[in-house]
């Protein structure tokens, strides 16, 4: 077998021959190649061009718990997993260890347990949103059509945390390829104690508008309501504001957002007194800039 | 997240990048800060928070530094720019060079640092500007620039034209400078053009509202045709018309190049359309018309400026009006020129009744008028055709001006057919001896153009067949193979019909050699084998295909020709036993004998005159059939012994002016006088005496009498009247013909339309008359071939069956 990918993972990533760059996160160093990673990611460009990075030929991508606020921090095995896919255009998530037997908190007899995981990783089915028999809206799997099935495992947590490296950086096929390993993990393991930490991922290392780990975290929510007696998902979604309001949408048989936002707050032009709604104000014909772009109001942050 | 913290991190590592401290920035940290703003859902604020920035930096310090490049100098510099002339204009230049280069300067360094300030804020363009629909940071921070900057005035003054206007100024100002012949850094202004070309009039970015385009390209425009106005007066007062032509495509390709490196290639079209309509779509007609315009460079062969002049006006419009219509006009008078010339030299002797010598003479000297009409034609023609090609690029618009001036001018020659076909006849009997192949294949090539021109094709048949019956019965001919190309040639041009009797004449030819050696066959079969017997070459002739002046002498003597001419009795036999021989062969044919147009060999013996110490010779002489009657004549007669020339009349029955040529021919003819004529002049008079000339002396036993003017010339007017009365004729039966075809065809048809459809029929024989359709038509009305029709609104006709 020698496909590109292995030639590139056999000549240059396991060995680092050639290599003009490096990335650092947390105990990892990788040897990388410029061409390779800027051909991959538009980010990669920049600390390989311009920059103290690009003087020093390395770049250290700051790992969680390296003391700078972890908010935008990564995962060094993340990480790893991101450069892995750089040279073999796939990754694979090592798999979690099995979830403790969970036990039902109960006046009565003796736990009743939870039904097992399956065995068999069942096929992914392509399916449109439908309304079920109780009025729930399912969202759409977002599984593409015609695609090999992919050996995503059941690590839910490692996939959002390489989809969230993936927006950061914009490694665009990785985006994608995450998000439907992290979906397809989700259908075989939601049932794992660690789908918690999956959902508070997604839902806090990507911005709203980003759906695909979202949607499928609300889905598995939303096909198995008896996720919601566990307690890890309890403090999850209580924790997480968003989650709280696209769950309720979802029950109240509403898409997690809304399609056509209703919009009722915004600012009032200072100068002629119409309300913006962040649109355009119609007797200035001015785009919503904060104010009506007529206006000679000091506060006014920008005019363009 | 402090917002404020993390946004005082990316700003002051904004600051830093501006002032070109980038190198210790470490891009994950700017990159990672804003990644978290973002993610906090504060992208919209550090949106507003850049924008204003960079409002802030663009404002105070590049403003300052484009300010302080413009000198008040400079400024009323640009300001009274048409006044001030060339005052100063090194110090100008120098001032606009270094605001030029302090403003490539200022945008070069705005954009590396949003380019650099576009990575570290990557998330935010992708995540917040897209998903909120705003233009991204740099487009946005490109608009600051414009408005900051470009929009700014110098010192607050707005009496003085904005940066904009004044880079405008700038660079036109270096533009003109190059124009007039200095050298500019091309580079400079150049990177400011894509400066303009980067930036649009408004946020919405639409291709229409680029500065470049809403700008500068007007002004450019503008102050271009300014420019090229002047220069255009001053090169057409100044200049000939090459010098205005050759300068005109200099500065095209000046124009091109520049667009190309130091403009947009966008413009070039535009600015090619300035410089066009400024120095050629507004001037063409002065510049051809001027003094050394078109007509100087066709007078004096100048190919090359003539191609310019094609060029040039090509380029505005495929029609090329203006050099057409000089064109034609040129053509035109130099071909009335010829016309007139020609006239000139056929008029040189007022031909007032004359005695017939010099009218001889005269006609002669017509002929030679007639055929350098013809040559100086072709020659015209060549110029032009030559010029078509070298200087023309073998335009068709062109090739159909010059055709049709040629026409024109040809056909307004009243006698054009006339000289075409002399001119052939010329070259049949002369021109082509010694000529190789080609050249004569040019040679026919040229008679058919010229053919292609002439509108009367009728009259022309009609003289080519004259001149053709002569050729080809006296042998005149150098080549029949070249007679028959020709008559191909002009198949293939004009059609079976025009062509048909002239082949009939061939035709006759070729029977009659065939008939010739079947009676000579005959009568050896007849074992009359008599050496004394007169051998007999035949020419039979069809009388329909044949021209009638041929068959017919002269025709004032219409009455005498009925009369028979006496032939000498062995001659009589001769013609006897050929008519019986050909009426076995085709009975019901009628023989008419021409005397006129046969020649005869005679074997003449002169006798010994020892007191002139003569001896005795013999010559064989080579005379026409009716100068063989006449010598005949003195064969009878003692020697002394002399006939008048009524005598000879009255015992020869031969046409008066047939008899007086011929006579001409053997008595006055000073190399072939074998008659003495007493008196001794040049016209022969009825009361002349005629002896034979025992003393005649020739240099070569065979003698050839020509006979005089016999040969084709131009016409005589009186023959000329008859041409045209016998044309007329014939075109009336053509005009019948097409009247009756078309009517047969569609039964009913109104005055005018039968009128235009007889037009469009004969179109390619020759231009029918109106007057002469309508006679033709009353009279087809009278022989009841057609009717009117009685009730109808316009006049109109049926057709009877």
């Amino acid at each position: 077998m020698s496909g590109p990918t292995d030639v590139l993972r056999e000549g240059f990533a396991e060995t680092g021959e050639f290599s003009d760059f490096e990335i650092v996160c947390g105990p990892y160093t990788f040897k990388v190649h410029k061409a390779i990673i800027c051909a991959q990611s538009k980010y990669f460009r920049a600390p390989c061009s311009k920059f103290a990075e690009s003087d020093k030929r390395t770049i250290e991508l700051k790992a969680i718990g390296d003391g700078e606020g972890d908010e935008a921090c990564d995962d060094p095995d993340a990480i790893k997993l991101m450069i892995d896919f750089f040279y073999n255009l796939d990754y694979v998530a090592e798999p979690l260890e099995p979830s403790p037997v969970p036990r039902r908190l109960a006046a009565t007899s003796a736990p009743s347990p939870l039904p097992p995981e399956p065995d068999v990783v069942p096929s992914v089915l392509e399916s449109q949103p439908v309304e079920d028999a109780s009025g729930f809206y399912v969202p759409k799997r977002t599984k593409k059509k015609g695609k090999k099935a992919i050996q995503a495992g059941n690590n839910t947590v490692m996939h959002a945390k390489v989809f969230a490296a993936a927006v950061k950086y914009q490694v665009f096929a990785l985006q994608e390829l995450a998000a439907t390993k992290f979906a397809s993990a989700t259908e075989t393991s939601w049932n794992h104690t660690k789908f918690a930490e999956a959902a508070r991922i997604a839902y806090t290392t990507t911005v709203e508008e980003v759906r695909e780990l979202r949607d499928a975290v609300g889905r598995a929510i939303h096909e198995h309501p008896e996720l919601l007696d566990k307690l890890s998902i309890e403090t999850a979604v209580k924790d997480n504001a968003a989650l709280n309001y696209e769950l309720l949408r979802m029950a109240r048989g509403m898409p997690a957002i809304a399609e056509n936002r209703v919009i009722d707050e915004g600012l009032k032009c200072a100068e002629c007194g119409t309300w913006l709604f962040y649109e355009e104000c119609n007797p200035c014909k001015g785009e919503y800039r904060g104010c009506c772009g007529t206006c000679s109001n000091p506060n006014c942050l920008l005019e363009l | 997240m402090d917002f404020e913290q993390t946004w005082a991190i990316l700003a002051s590592a904004f600051t830093q990048i501006h002032e070109k401290q980038a190198s210790k920035l470490s891009f994950e940290e700017l990159y990672r800060n804003a990644y978290k703003i973002v993610l906090k859902k504060k992208g919209d604020e550090l949106y507003l928070r850049v924008a204003e920035f960079e409002r802030d930096w663009l404002s105070s310090e590049i403003e300052r530094r484009i300010h302080k490049e413009l000198p008040p100098q400079l400024m009323n510099a640009l300001q009274g720019r048409s006044s001030a002339g060339s005052v100063g204009d090194d110090q100008v230049r120098t001032q606009g060079e270094r605001f030029l280069r302090q403003l490539k300067l200022a945008w070069e360094d705005h954009q590396t640092c949003m380019s650099m300030l576009t990575d570290v804020l990557m998330y935010m363009d992708r995540v917040y500007c897209a998903d909120t629909r705003r233009p991204s940071i740099f487009t946005t921070a490109m608009s600051l620039f414009r408005d900051c900057i470009l929009r700014s005035h110098v010192r607050g003054d707005d009496s003085w034209p904005d940066i904009c206007g004044t880079l405008n100024h700038v660079i036109l100002d270096q533009i003109r400078m190059e124009r007039d012949g200095d050298f500019i850094d091309k580079h400079l202004i150049k990177a400011n053009v894509y400066m303009l070309e980067g930036l649009y009039d408004s946020h919405h970015e639409v291709e229409e509202e680029k500065l470049y385009l809403t700008s500068f390209e007007y002004e450019f425009l503008a102050s271009s045709a300014e420019f090229y106005r002047a220069l255009g007066d001053r090169l057409l007062k100044e200049s000939d018309a090459g010098q205005y032509c050759r300068e005109t495509r200099k500065r095209i390709d000046e124009e091109n190049d520049r667009c190309r490196s130091t403009l947009l290639e966008s413009t070039t079209p535009k600015i090619q359309k300035v410089v066009e309509d400024e120095l050629i779509r507004y001037r063409m007609k002065d510049l051809i018309e001027s003094e050394s315009g078109v007509r100087f460079m066709i007078t004096n062969e100048r190919h090359d400026d003539l191609a310019l002049v094609f060029d040039l006006e090509a380029r505005v419009d495929p029609r090329k009006p203006e050099l057409t219509k000089a064109l034609q006009k040129i053509i035109l008078e130099m071909g009335t020129n010829l016309n007139d010339a020609a006239q000139l030299g056929a008029a040189a002797e007022a031909p007032e009744d004359r005695a017939k010598a010099p009218a001889d003479k005269l006609v002669n000297q017509q002929t030679v008028a007639a055929l350098k009409w013809v040559e100086d034609v072709l020659e015209l023609k060549d110029k032009f055709d030559a010029m078509w090609k070298q200087s023309f690029q073998s335009d068709q618009t062109i090739h159909t001006a010059i055709m049709r001036s040629s026409a024109e001018f040809i056909n307004s020659h009243p006698r054009c057919a006339e000289y075409m076909s002399l001119f052939i006849d010329d070259n049949m009997k002369k021109g082509i001896k010694g000529k190789t192949e080609l050249e004569i294949e040019a040679l026919l090539n040229k008679a058919i153009v010229l053919l292609r021109y002439v509108q009367e094709k009728d009259v022309f048949e009609l003289y080519y067949k004259k001149h053709l019956g002569k050729r080809l019965l006296m042998g005149r001919s150098l080549s029949i193979d070249v007679e028959k190309q020709m008559i191909f040639r002009m198949k293939m041009e004009l059609g079976n019909n025009f062509t048909a009797k002239l082949e009939g004449m061939f035709k006759d030819m070729t029977l009659s050699e065939e008939l010739t050696a079947g009676y000579k066959g005959y009568v050896a079969r007849l074992g009359d084998a008599d050496p004394r017997r007169i051998d007999l070459a035949i020419n039979v002739l069809t009388s329909m295909t044949w021209p009638v002046e041929t068959t017919n002498s002269a025709p004032d003597d219409a009455r005498e020709s009925r009369l028979k001419t006496i032939y000498p009795p062995a001659m009589e036999r001769i013609r006897q036993g050929f008519e019986n021989y050909y009426k076995e062969k085709y009975s019901g044919r009628m023989l008419d004998w021409k005397g006129n147009m046969g020649t005869v060999d005679v074997k003449v013996t002169f006798p010994k005159v020892p007191s002139k110490g003569f001896k005795e010779r013999r010559h064989e002489l080579n005379v026409s059939t009716y100068a063989m009657l006449i010598l005949l004549l003195f064969n009878d007669l003692p020697s002394g012994a002399s006939l008048s020339l009524e005598e000879i009349q009255a015992r020869t029955n031969i046409p008066t002016n047939e008899l007086v040529r011929n006579l001409q021919s053997l008595a006055v003819a000073p190399k072939t006088r074998i008659l003495l004529k007493e008196p001794m002049s040049k016209d022969v008079k009825d009361t002349d005496k005629f002896f034979f000339n025992e003393g005649f002396m020739g240099k070569f036993h065979k003698v050839k009498i020509g006979i005089v003017s016999a040969g084709n010339r131009i016409e005589n007017d009186r023959e000329r009247v008859e041409t045209e009365k016998k044309n007329n004729d014939s075109r009336g039966y053509a005009i019948e013909a097409a009247v009756v075809r078309i009517m047969k065809q569609r039964k009913e048809l109104s005055h005018q339309q039968l009128v235009t459809e007889t037009i469009t029929q004969l179109n390619s024989q020759f231009k029918p008359d109106v007057n002469m359709i309508k006679k033709r038509i009353e009279s087809l009305i009278e022989r009841e071939y057609l009717e009117r029709i009685e009730d109808s609104p316009s006049s109109s006709y049926r057709y009877l069956a």
